[in-house]
């Protein structure tokens, strides 16, 4: 593996200081869509026909939000940050029955 | 607490272990104590806790944890020797900045497992697969990571994967048994391991919740204990300094 000389290591490590840094500070607020909790600013650009996203502190999933409306125009895509667990304990009994809770 | 076996893992000097296990006397008796020791061989042979194992692997030592996957499997292979003779009921795993402030902190986590009715208990436990968390998107790049767990899980959905904060966990005895003895056929990071082990083993892991703010990765609260005992922590970590007085 590379890892370059230390000056294009250090040219490396500014550049993505400076792009959490615009992220964090100029980024879409994103909110957890559960629970309103907020999940903190980030910069979503396009990339390669996905979705890049810089400056994300906290785990999240995403989702579609359902629309009672029923549209072809537009789709929402909503995030959540990752949920606790909470699975029963299952040693010793017939593991396929159980489900997680919500 | 003598239902309570406390693994401590330390690399610190002979005096600065001395120091913690004097502070360690007000939570538990020494003779509950396991020393984990992953400092340098000569700093082992300084240390007069009877209780203690070198942890002298590859595995632990790394440099940079997440990328080099750092796994304690050898240090909770080492306590389980101990373990096993010891007629206790938990286990408490502690690295040494994670520091306790309250004496009866084992009978507080105790109360929190009966509470929950769990098995293994910790600090920011999250499900994170289908997530952006960075730990699982390595890990799940390489096909062998989901395998693993297809294979020894006894859940009906095999790639739940978990995390929990490395520094200070609490486990039932039976629990920590089957981690201590589970063979790591993939290099999996230990923040990942032990819960999702735990998990698909059939455990219940849960989260300490309230106590997670006081349960960071940077810093050093060395100048805020008593001001965060009294707002209610049970911990802190990490406290990179306070041995070094």
């Amino acid at each position: 593996m590379q890892y370059g000389t230390p000056a294009a290591k250090g040219a490396k490590k500014l550049a993505r200081t400076c792009v959490l840094w615009v992220a964090r500070t100029f980024g879409a607020q994103l909110i957890d869509h559960r629970t309103g909790e907020p999940i903190g600013r980030v910069l979503i650009l396009p990339r390669n026909g996905k979705l890049a996203i810089f400056g994300l502190k906290k785990s999240i999933r995403p989702e579609f939000v359902p629309q009672a409306r029923l549209t072809y125009a537009w789709q929402e895509l909503a995030f959540s940050i990752a949920p606790e667990p909470d699975y029963p304990n299952v040693r010793g009994t017939d593991s396929s029955s159980h489900a997680p809770s919500p | 607490m003598s239902e309570v076996r406390t693994v401590l893992l330390t690399h610190q000097a002979p005096e600065c272990v001395d120091r913690m296990l004097r502070y360690w006397d007000r939570i538990t008796p020494r003779s509950k104590v396991f020393l984990a020791f992953g400092g340098s061989k000569q700093h082992f042979a300084g240390l007069s806790h009877p209780h203690r194992a070198l942890i002298d692997s590859p595995l632990l030592k790394t440099r940079d944890h997440q990328r080099e996957k750092q796994s304690y499997a050898p240090v909770f292979q080492a306590a389980w020797e101990w373990l096993k003779s010891q007629d206790c009921s938990y286990v408490h795993f502690i690295e040494y900045d994670h520091v306790p402030l309250v004496e009866d902190f084992h009978r507080r986590m105790i109360c929190f497992f009966e509470q929950e009715k769990c098995d293994v208990a910790g600090f920011h436990v999250a499900r994170i697969d289908g997530s952006s968390s960075a730990h699982y998107l390595h890990h799940v790049a390489d096909p062998s990571f989901l395998r693993f767990w297809e294979k020894i899980s006894v859940r009906s959905d095999k790639h739940v994967v978990l995390t929990m904060f490395g520094s200070g966990s609490f486990w039932c005895k039976e629990a920590f048994e089957e981690i201590a003895n589970l063979r790591e056929e993939v290099r999996i990071y230990l923040e990942l391991f032990q819960p999702t082990a735990a998990h698909h083993l059939g455990f219940r892991v849960r989260n300490f919740r309230e106590q997670n703010r006081y349960v960071r990765n940077l810093g050093d609260y060395k100048d805020q204990l008593d001001s965060l005992r009294r707002e209610g922590a049970w911990s802190v970590h990490p406290v990179k300094t306070l041995w070094n007085l």
